[in-house]
């Protein structure tokens, strides 16, 4: 039985902070699965706060640093951890 | 009805494949097997070819989803094949009633239409895969230009049905069916296209091989009796070069029999099938048909910009955001992401959304950048293609779909 997306968006959180994802990677599968294969109506209004601000951050990662220089809306490594960090504290919040 | 032909073969490109998937091309004269069975034999052996034709080009464009090819799949489904089928019902029907002279103009004038128009879904199958694995725009777009300005006379002139204007407009591009199938050929083991995609572009050029040794067999009684020679035997042993008895030897050998006698009792023009015949034959100089040429980048750019924009603000600026081979001028964030995750995006889905979406100011307030947004569909999903360009450089920063969005 195949992953259900927001299960799979869990765990990809869960992957990249404890540094089993690397950001670039990280950022095309959270893109893939919540864009592309979540139905956003079934989740949670916890998995709705993490999940939907942390995409808003992932589709605009920019491994190029002289890129992010020209355009500021591009997100670093950190600025993705961060985003992760926040969406896990608002899932970790919503299971309490 | 002939400008929708023509835009059939001509405009293919659009944003949007919104209910591409709802639209199937359907020809009810086809599915009509007890009647067809009551022509007589002659007129039945070009009925059949002509059958065969018209579920291949069903099947194969149901296979067209992909944006390039949107345009083209709309037109064929509502217009072309009902009209290519509502004029085989005619043939048929006068067939029946014996006018065999009009039959024959209805049906070589049919065996044109549908050559061109099966050509033309071989072109396009192929168009589709090589948007997808991002062969420069330019090169599309030219090879749909140059399809269009070559094909068009050819199908204007097969629905007047007029055996003066069908020669004289076959006669216009020798070579060129031939041609055409070479070049797909090539095309398609150039970008590597996938098995489905060589199916289709090798299944147009097998029958075009098994139609082109009719063509030739019966071409060269028709050649005869076009010029008024005298009148000879069947040459049937002539049909079948290798590649022709592979496919279907026996069912081509009885299709140029038919031909020649169809030729011969005055139902099909002689001049036309000979024509048509010159249009597939092989000459020791090959093909006329070359892969369109960029090397004249800024005529390339003002081609693509004035296909896709709306206005001359974005015909301006999709002048600056293609390259001088054809491609995006994209940011290298971009770029990857249009290789990797979001190869799904075609390019000229971006370049419609740049001529023709809404634009708005960067909606992360960055200054001189624009987002412009486009309704689209993926697999059935509806969202949204957004785009964000530097206008100054007219360079591209972001390219997403977002599915589920709405503008």
């Amino acid at each position: 039985m195949s992953e259900a997306p927001s299960i799979r968006l869990r765990r990809l959180i869960s992957e990249f902070k404890a540094g089993a994802l690397e950001t670039r990677l990280f950022c095309a599968q959270f893109e893939r699965t919540y864009n592309l294969e979540l139905d956003k109506s079934t989740l949670s209004s916890a998995e709705a706060a993490a999940f939907g601000p942390l995409f808003e951050e992932v589709i605009w990662f920019s491994p190029f640093p002289e890129e992010r220089a020209q355009y500021p809306g591009y997100r670093s490594e950190a600025d993705i951890a961060r985003a992760a960090e926040i969406a896990a504290q608002r899932l970790g919040e919503g299971d309490r | 009805m002939r400008r929708g032909f023509s835009w059939a073969l001509v405009v293919v490109l659009a944003t949007q494949p919104a209910c591409v998937a709802e639209i199937r091309a359907r020809c009810p004269v086809i599915s009509e097997p007890s009647t067809s069975a009551a022509l007589p034999h002659d007129f039945a052996q070009l009925d059949g070819l002509l059958t065969h034709r018209a579920l291949q080009m069903m099947h194969d464009v149901d296979q067209l989803h992909g944006s390039a090819t949107t345009s083209f799949h709309i037109v064929f489904a509502r217009d072309t094949l009902p009209l290519l089928c509502g004029r085989m019902a005619q043939a048929r029907e006068l067939a029946r009633a014996g006018q065999f002279v009009a039959a024959g103009r209805k049906y070589q004038a049919l065996l044109v239409a549908s050559q061109v128009m099966e050509l033309a879904v071989a072109v396009h199958a192929v168009v589709e895969y090589a948007d997808a694995v991002r062969e420069p725009s330019l090169v599309l777009v030219q090879t749909l230009g140059t399809f269009g300005n070559q094909m068009t006379p050819i199908l204007e002139a097969a629905l007047t049905e007029e055996p003066a204007r069908i020669q004289s407009a076959l006669r216009a591009q020798p070579e060129a069916f031939r041609a055409w199938a070479e070049y797909l050929e090539r095309w398609s083991t150039h970008i590597h296209a996938d098995a489905e995609r060589m199916e289709v572009a090798k299944r147009v050029w097998d029958i075009t091989i098994g139609v082109i040794a009719a063509y030739e067999t019966a071409g060269a009684l028709a050649e005869v009796a076009a010029t008024g020679g005298p009148p000879i035997a069947p040459a049937l042993a002539a049909v079948g070069g290798a590649g022709t008895v592979e496919l279907n030897g026996a069912a081509y050998v009885e299709l140029a029999e038919s031909i020649r006698r169809l030729i011969a009792s005055g139902a099909l023009d002689a001049s036309v099938v000979a024509a048509l015949s010159a249009t597939t034959a092989h000459m020791a100089t090959g093909p006329k048909v070359e892969p369109p040429s960029t090397n004249e980048p800024a005529h390339g750019r003002r081609l693509l910009a004035s296909r896709f924009g709306s206005t001359p603000e974005r015909a301006a600026l999709l002048e600056r955001v293609t390259t001088e081979e054809g491609g995006l001028n994209t940011s290298k964030t971009v770029a990857e992401q249009l290789a990797g995750p979001r190869s799904y995006i075609p390019s000229q889905s971006v370049l419609e959304t740049i001529g023709s979406g809404v634009r708005t100011a960067d909606p992360k307030g960055v200054a001189g950048h624009f987002m412009y947004r486009a309704s689209a569909t993926l697999n059935g999903s509806r969202g949204v293609l957004e785009v964000l360009v530097d206008e100054a450089s007219g360079q591209i920063r972001h390219v997403l779909f977002v599915s589920g969005a709405t503008l």
